[in-house]
């Protein structure tokens, strides 16, 4: 089973690239989960025709009780996509860190993994490794492969230099390592130039380039990914082959 | 209002469960909180402290550990306990400060099992759960780390699962069940975590068979079953010292206990002629011990409900639940359950 998370700074692109990833996987006939580990809950949108889905923080909340079946708390979006989102606190409120973990509990509680038995999971994780529930989805168990997508912004930068070292300094627990940098592009001057030296000094190659491309925004407005709007554009291909990247290296391993 | 107390006091937390289970065991126990959780465990729900000896420790988080997340210090302190207490293994019992800052129990683990040469065991207790829960934990985590050798089957040998005070409420109740089976069966009981110690543990593939005298203890005899072969029954077998004698037939019996026990008492009181029996539980109920009408107690009021409702003529409970129902005319049997009332038999 491959399992991957994607960090990366606010804003910065994670839920498209994590979104076109599964549809990529989807497209190639594998059995896919995507969890969404951002308070804000959009991860998965435009795998469901831009129709939110209720989060796991939402059904505690207003049911006051755990939902008993996965059919609670999912939906099956694109391709087949097995969609949870955790969701979090009314915001300002209560700790959204404890929500990723009792999530995850509660997921091991109705053996997604054994009953849905998916081919890749990926973990849509909020900006940084900012405490230690949001460390949970890099855990032993949890993912194995760590995503990191940054453009050539200082600060985007700035959050994945945080990040690689986080996940360094998690070395002898186990956890994921840093499979690679997913270069987002944001038009930045020299912005490949910056991200390769950031890649060289870091020692994490560049797995995946997505250029700036007013694609993804239409078909987004539309509720869906570029993949599913055009499985044969440009963008399309660079996410069928980091999907393939990765398979390729799951089965090396 | 719905969980409202007005009579009985809090009932203990997973954490305090889990230490019962490791209690006798020869290891450091180190329950991961502030102080309060193990001045509770040895002031209230652990019996035996007043007793025996056991190494107990307190974290003693701080409030900066918390937010800091420095558990590489409490691996440091763990290194430094092993260095000075003569122990078999160590354990970290998790709380509500550890669920909090999503402690990783795993890495724990790991980390600690790099600083010192003893086996390391984590419960992923958070004290939002009852005192079963934790003791389910633990009770499958031993089995998990020390049970790991096949021996050869003794037949004359049985293992007791899932004793402890909590469920038992009786601290001579293990020298009493060696007793029954060696009079009775000519058969050795081992009754692990009261009174048999970590060997026995090791050596629980050797039993012909284990009994399962609380719900707690189920998981892991299903384990030992699926990993050794080794067949249970599930009742309780000083059942019978529980029932005075009287006159049972065509009664309406309510029963509330640990699930186990009560289902005992029920099998033993149809025996004897009484009519209809139904049990209840304030702790865990697995639906495979379920009969009709069997209830999970969710709150005082719910009790008071079933027996206001159910025409009881006799009633098989802890006596600190009597006052509860002072309109009750029928027989009150005092049932103790240290789990309910923190009262030994």
């Amino acid at each position: 089973m491959l399992k991957v998370a994607i960090y990366g700074k606010g804003g910065i692109g994670k839920s498209t690239v994590t979104s076109n990833l599964a549809a990529a996987f989807a497209s190639m006939g594998k059995k896919v989960i995507q969890i969404g580990c951002d308070p804000k809950a959009d991860s998965t949108i435009n795998l469901l025709g831009g129709e939110p889905l209720r989060p796991v923080m939402n059904y505690m909340r207003e049911e006051d009780e755990e939902p008993e079946t996965l059919e609670d708390i999912s939906k099956e979006g694109f391709g087949g996509v097995l969609c949870i989102e955790t969701g979090g606190p009314t915001p300002g409120l209560g700790c959204a860190g404890r929500g990723i973990i009792a999530t995850f509990q509660l997921l091991e509680d109705l053996r997604l993994f054994e009953t849905y038995q998916p081919d890749v999971v990926l973990y849509d994780v909020l900006g940084d490794v900012v405490c230690g529930g949001f460390a949970a989805p890099i855990r032993e168990g949890y993912a194995e492969k760590v995503l990191i997508v940054t453009s050539g912004e200082k600060m985007a930068l700035y959050a994945a230099n945080n990040i690689s070292s986080a996940v360094r300094n998690f070395e002898d627990r186990s956890y994921a390592r840093v499979f690679g940098i997913v270069l987002n592009h944001r038009n930045v001057e020299n912005e490949t130039e910056k991200v390769q030296a950031f890649a060289q000094k870091s020692n994490i190659p560049i797995v995946g380039e997505i250029p700036r491309s007013d694609e993804i925004i239409r078909w987004e407005d539309q509720g869906k990914t570029v993949i599913e709007g055009d499985e044969d554009s440009e963008i399309s291909r660079r996410f069928f082959d980091l999907a393939e990247m990765l398979l390729k290296a799951e089965e090396e391993e | 209002m719905r969980g409202l107390r007005k009579y009985l006091t809090p009932f203990a937390p997973d954490q305090s469960g889990a230490v019962s289970v490791l209690f006798e065991l020869g290891g450091i126990v180190v329950i991961c909180d502030a102080g309060g959780c193990t001045g509770n465990v040895c002031g209230f729900d652990e019996p035996r402290w007043f007793e025996q000896k056991s190494a107990i420790f307190s974290a003693g988080l701080r409030d900066m550990d918390a937010i800091l997340g420095r558990d590489d210090r409490l691996v440091a302190k763990l290194a430094d306990a092993a260095e000075k207490v003569d122990a078999a293994f160590t354990a970290v019992i998790g709380t509500p400060v550890p669920a909090v800052i999503a402690t990783d129990y795993l890495a724990l683990r790991r980390m600690t099992e790099k600083k010192m040469n003893l086996p390391v065991l984590t419960v992923d207790t958070d004290g939002m759960e009852l005192y079963d829960k934790g003791e389910e934990k633990a009770f499958l985590e031993l089995f998990k780390t020390f049970a790991v050798e096949k021996y050869p089957v003794d037949e004359h040998k049985i293992g007791v699962l899932g004793m402890t005070p909590q469920d038992v409420s009786d601290l001579a109740a293990a020298d009493k069940i060696r007793e029954l089976f060696q009079r009775k069966y000519g058969q050795k009981a081992v009754c692990y975590c009261m009174g048999d110690g970590l060997e026995e543990v090791k050596k629980v593939s050797s039993v012909s068979k284990n009994i399962v005298v609380s719900p707690a203890a189920l998981a892991t005899a299903k384990y030992l079953e699926k990993t050794f072969g080794t067949a249970y029954e599930i009742y309780y077998p000083l059942v019978e010292d529980l029932l005075p004698e009287m006159d049972y037939t065509g009664k309406r019996i309510l029963v509330v206990h640990q699930q186990v026990i009560a289902g005992s008492i029920r099998k033993e009181l149809l025996k004897r002629g009484a009519k209809a029996i139904q049990t209840a539980c304030w702790f865990m109920m697995k639906k495979e011990l379920q009969a009709d009408g069997d209830v999970i107690l969710r709150d005082e009021d719910a009790y008071i409900e079933l027996v206001q409702n159910g025409e009881f003529d006799i009633i098989f409970a802890d006596e600190c639940m009597d006052r509860m129902t002072p309109k009750f005319d029928g027989t009150f049997v005092n049932t103790r359950h240290f789990a309910v009332s923190g009262k030994l038999i």
